[in-house]
C-alpha cells in the first residue's frame, strides 16, 4: 500500500523530516509543503538521506511554497515541483497519508 | 448520606451554586462536589438518591480518580460489572437508576466532566 | 458502519504536556474504540514520554496523560506500539511505562504503517 508522507516544517527547525526518512520506503512518496520545502534545499540537514531515497522514491515539493520563499534555484535536482492540483491527485492516488506534524 | 431534604429547593439549585455549573449543568470546579451538591443536582434531574445510586456514583468517582476520565456507557457497564457483579453491570440496571443517558447523568451527579466519548 | 472496519493508526510524536495534541489523540483513540473501530496507537519520538508511569500532572494542574493511557484496556484498546529507537535515544525502558506495550523496530513500524487504511497524526 502506498503512503504519501507529508512534511510541512523546516528540517533546520526539528526532526520531522529525519523521522519520516526512517520509515518511508518504495513505493511511498514524499511531498514537502509550506516550510517543509526547505528540506528540498541542496544544503540541508537531511540531504544525504534524501539523495539515497531519491533512487527509489519520488520526492515532490509544492511549487507555490517553493516560489514564495524564493528558493527555486537552490533545490536538489531530483525534487519534482508540483501544483496544488497535483497535490490533490497525489492524495487520491495514495492509500493513506501520513503527516509528520 | 440522605441530604436531599435540606439541600435542594423544589425549583432547582441554590442560587449561589448556579454559577458553579456550566450551561449543561455539569460542575465546573470538581473540588466543590460533596454528597449534598450531588443530591441537589440529582433533584434537578428528578432523581432521589438512594443507596443503589450512591454505590454507582462512588464507583464512577473512583474510576475518575484512577484514570482522569469520565467513563463512556460501555466502559461504565464493564466497570460496574467488575466491581459489583454481573447483575448490576448491565445497561438496564443503570438505566433504571439513571433514566435517559446514564453515563452522562451519573457523571453530572458525581461532579465529573461530561464524558467526551459519550455516544 | 461497514462490517469490515477500516484499520486506523493513531501516531503520537509529541510529549504529554507541551500542548493539547496528546489529549486529542487519547480522545480520538477512545471514541474510535467506543465505535468498535479497529484502532491502534503508535508512540515515537517525544511521544514515548506520554507513557512514563511516574507522571505527577497535578503539579502543573493538568490531567494525567499516563493515567488516561492506563484506561486503554478498559476501552478494549489493546494494540499499543512503541518505537524501540525513540526509547533508546531517551534512555527509557519498558519498565518505565504505565501499560505493557509492544516494542517495534524500524522495519516493523514500516510494515505497521503500510497495513493501515487511515493514519492520524498527533
Amino acid at each position: 500500500m502506498m503512503i504519501l508522507h507529508l512534511i510541512n516544517q523546516s528540517p533546520f527547525q526539528n526532526d520531522n523530516l529525519n523521522t519520516c526518512l526512517r520509515f518511508i520506503e518504495s513505493p511511498d512518496s514524499l511531498l514537502l509543503i509550506e516550510n517543509g520545502v526547505y528540506g528540498a534545499l541542496q544544503k540541508n540537514p537531511c540531504c544525504d538521506l534524501l539523495q539515497s531515497l531519491s533512487k527509489t522514491t519520488q520526492i515532490y515539493a509544492l511549487q507555490p511554497d517553493v516560489l514564495a520563499r524564493g528558493i527555486h534555484e537552490k533545490l536538489l535536482p531530483y525534487v519534482k515541483q508540483i501544483s496544488y492540483t497535483d497535490f490533490v491527485a497525489l492524495s487520491v492516488s495514495h492509500h493513506a497519508v501520513q503527516s509528520w506534524l | 448520606m440522605n441530604s436531599t431534604d435540606e439541600g435542594a429547593t423544589h425549583n432547582g439549585l441554590n442560587k449561589n451554586l448556579i454559577e458553579a455549573f456550566d450551561k449543561e449543568g455539569f460542575l465546573k470546579d470538581l473540588s466543590l462536589w460533596n454528597p449534598e451538591v450531588a443530591a441537589q443536582i440529582a433533584a434537578t434531574e428528578k432523581i432521589d438518591l438512594l443507596e443503589a445510586h450512591w454505590e454507582i456514583i462512588h464507583l464512577t468517582r473512583k474510576f475518575y480518580d484512577d484514570y482522569d476520565l469520565s467513563p463512556s456507557m460501555r466502559v461504565l457497564v464493564k466497570h460496574v460489572a467488575n466491581a459489583l457483579g454481573k447483575d448490576k453491570g448491565r445497561s438496564i440496571y443503570l438505566l433504571k437508576l439513571f433514566p435517559g443517558s446514564p453515563a452522562k447523568l451519573i457523571c453530572k451527579i458525581a461532579g465529573l466532566p461530561k464524558p467526551t466519548n459519550c455516544i | 458502519m461497514s462490517a469490515t472496519s477500516k484499520k486506523i493508526l493513531v501516531v503520537n510524536r509529541k510529549s504529554p504536556y507541551g500542548g493539547l495534541r496528546s489529549r486529542e489523540a487519547i480522545d480520538t483513540l477512545l471514541v474510535a474504540s467506543a465505535y468498535g473501530l479497529q484502532v491502534s496507537a503508535l508512540y515515537l519520538d517525544d511521544g514515548v514520554f506520554q507513557l512514563i508511569q511516574s507522571q505527577q500532572a497535578d503539579q502543573i494542574n493538568s490531567k494525567n496523560i499516563a493515567r488516561m493511557i492506563s484506561a486503554f484496556e478498559m476501552y478494549d484498546l489493546k494494540e499499543v506500539y512503541v518505537d524501540a529507537s525513540s526509547m533508546g535515544k531517551r534512555g527509557i525502558q519498558q519498565q518505565d511505562f504505565v501499560i505493557p506495550v509492544e516494542i517495534l523496530t524500524t522495519e516493523q513500524i514500516k510494515t505497521l504503517l503500510h497495513q493501515q487504511d487511515q493514519i492520524l497524526s498527533f
